[in-house]
């Protein structure tokens, strides 16, 4: 079959690999027809995340049929020919922290828990395609993939939705909705949301389906700001206004209810600040370009609370602490505890409430995926979320 | 008397170790960021490379001097009711699912087992072992027959846990060979550190019995993999994911 691999930084490849086999009773195999490129992806392009190695198989946002099951998996609950979204954490259900809902935070998923052990004190759950340190599962830039705990994970969706309506709900539209969760709000609240990438997008309208009264977004790219006026959100250009004074301005100078930093690790700025942490990053003595999240502390109002989905990987310089501790800040953070929100956000697809496709602005052959990586990290063409499609033939030139 | 775990690590031997395979591999990074014209790049990966090289020569230096047997304990905490691990664990034909050192363990009758351990090229080594003590549904101990070439000694105990449906399991192991001996092959068969390997193998059980299987990538389809992905798969596969009996047998219906 056809796979997307990590070849080293920046150097994507799509090879010919063995398709994937039942390997523990509880698998499914997922003949997959639609996968996407996300955010987080980008880390791993820009090899900015420890223990890839040469020839994984990235990609966690895949959807499509069932064609195979293993002895453990009941037919009420899956069979071949079921057409499943699958959600890019792997949970077993068993587990303490399954038990409690804590679905990213799996004991039993990681078979490189150890790994994991030494950087960070317990492992989260396994990932499809995220590196060793998080399971070294082969992920869903393919057109196949192999999925444990086949009872848990993917949820069954109806004929009369599309592809492009369901396949985020394998990762950025829970993202945004556990994120805009974790803010907190309270009815009429202001919310501001750094990033106006996908996971921001859909973290605006949560935002707004969970009652906040006013939401300002964040960047610089116009057809993003753009998108999030789309989605009601008041827009900051950070390029042309100092962000930290217009929030202030804006909200009385109390400062935003709470702050939402969907940008991660490879943070955009300019000044001091994005110098020194770039630096750093490109010399590997630091990990993450913390500029957003060092705004999200300074931003917030005292009191407020601070949500983090945005994606970060190691130790990080200069965080101010003494606002953080002084303020009575509460943080909330987490790879998305997938299975709490797939069922429920389902439904408002269904309702008609809101049709996530609206992100896409590429939909291309996954033999393009390399070309698409690039454009998607440079955010050239006007790129916000890329779908591909495993089994098109590449186009034509 | 010498230590002859630090002899024999040091003996030369026909399989690269990690240390080999990193100097190599570092030394053709760094001449490759060279020719490249990276020569920060170049004297980062050396670095790091003797660094990590270091690391590992100081732990295990650390560890052969512990003289002696080869002996380790672990606790886990665990989401199930005492009975169902305790059942899993009393039938030790059970335990080369999550001990991968074990290719075999067979039950001969209800106290004692024979135990077969595997390493590479296809070595061996085979012992028959008595449960000595047992409690039901909270302890069992069990020890290698005297006169064994392999003297394994080993508990396993099941403790009410902090919270409502929850268990604390706690596993001692204790191996050793004639005179002390801890040689190149007991390493290649049981793990070089036993704290890992034990905690490992209490962490697999504890997957086992909470969701019927044990996590594995093993088999699964990957890209080309190069010398640097060689290099990292090796890195997390030596100590982590199973390959051999465990998978398959682990295949042959649901728990």
């Amino acid at each position: 079959m056809k796979a997307v691999c990590w070849m080293g930084k920046e150097k994507m490849q799509v090879h010919d690999v063995p398709e994937p086999k039942i390997l523990n009773p509880r698998d499914a195999i997922v003949r997959i027809t639609t996968t996407c490129i996300c955010g987080s992806d980008l880390h791993l392009y820009d090899a900015l995340v420890p223990t890839l190695a040469q020839g994984d198989i990235l990609g966690h946002e895949f959807m499509g049929e069932v064609v195979e099951t293993g002895p453990g998996i009941p037919a009420e609950t899956l069979k071949p020919g079921d057409r499943v979204v699958v959600p890019f954490t792997i949970a077993c259900g068993n587990c303490g922290p399954c038990h409690e809902q804590l679905w990213s935070l799996c004991d039993n998923s990681n078979p490189n828990a150890w790994v994991a052990e030494k950087l960070m004190g317990y492992s989260p759950s396994g990932l499809f395609g995220y590196t060793h340190m998080l399971g070294g599962y082969a992920g869903g830039q393919a057109q196949f993939a192999r999925v444990p705990f086949a009872d848990v994970g993917p949820i069954k969706v109806p004929d009369s939705l599309k592809d492009d309506q369901v396949v985020f709900l394998s990762d950025i539209f829970p993202t945004g909705y556990m994120a805009a969760e974790n803010c907190n709000i309270q009815p009429g609240d202001t919310v501001a949301i750094w990033g106006c990438g996908p996971v921001g997008q859909f973290a605006i309208r949560s935002a707004f389906m969970l009652g906040a009264g006013r939401v300002i977004a964040i960047d610089d790219v116009p057809e993003r700001l753009q998108m999030a006026r789309d989605g009601g959100a008041e827009t900051l250009n950070f390029e042309e206004v100092d962000v930290l004074g217009a929030l202030r301005e804006m909200t009385g100078n109390r400062g935003p209810d709470s702050c939402l930093d969907a940008v991660g690790m490879e943070a955009w700025g300019h000044g001091v600040q994005f110098f020194y942490d770039r630096m750093k990053q490109k010399l590997h003595l630091e990990q993450d370009r913390v500029l957003v999240l060092r705004q999200c502390i300074q931003a917030c109002k005292k009191g407020g609370t601070v949500s983090v989905p945005g994606v970060y990987s190691g130790f990080d310089d200069k965080i101010p602490l003494g606002a953080l501790m002084n303020k009575s800040l509460t943080f909330k953070t987490g790879q998305t505890h997938m299975m709490r929100y797939m069922q429920p956000l389902l439904e408002r697809i269904e309702k008609g409430e809101i049709d996530p496709s609206f992100v896409i602005s590429h939909r291309l052959p996954l033999a393009e995926a390399p070309e698409a990586y690039r454009i998607f990290r440079d955010k050239q063409d006007h790129c916000t979320k890329v779908v591909l499609d495993p089994w098109a033939e590449r186009a034509a030139a | 008397m010498r230590n002859s775990r630090q002899q024999s690590d040091k003996a030369s031997s026909a399989v690269p170790n990690v240390e080999t395979s990193l100097a190599v591999a570092a030394g053709v990074l760094s001449a490759y960021q060279l020719v490249r014209k990276r020569p920060i790049f170049a004297a980062a990966t050396a670095l790091g490379a003797v660094g990590l090289v270091v690391m590992k020569q100081n732990a295990q230096n650390a560890n052969a001097q512990r003289r002696g047997p080869y002996e380790a304990s672990a606790s886990f905490s665990m989401r199930c009711p005492a009975e169902h691990a305790y059942g899993l664990w009393r039938d030790f034909e059970n335990l080369p699912r999550f001990m991968p050192h074990l290719k075999s363990v067979t039950v001969e009758d209800k106290i004692h087992s024979r135990w077969t351990a595997a390493g590479p090229f296809q070595s061996k080594a085979s012992w028959r072992a008595e449960i000595v003590d047992e409690v039901e549904n909270e302890m069992i101990a069990w020890r290698s027959l005297p006169g064994s070439l392999v003297t394994n000694r080993g508990s396993i105990e099941f403790r009410p846990g902090p919270r409502e449906g929850s268990i604390v399991a706690t596993l001692h192991v204790y191996y050793s060979l004639p005179g002390g001996a801890m040689g190149k092959g007991f390493a290649a068969m049981f793990g070089r550190h036993p704290e890992f390997t034990v905690r490992e193998d209490l962490r697999r059980f504890k997957a086992f019995a909470e969701t019927g299987e044990v996590p594995t990538t093993a088999g699964q389809p990957h890209g080309p993999r190069g010398m640097h992905g060689h290099l990292i798969h090796m890195l997390m596969r030596e100590t982590s994911n199973m390959t051999g009996p465990a998978t398959s047998e682990s295949l042959r219906g649901a728990a």
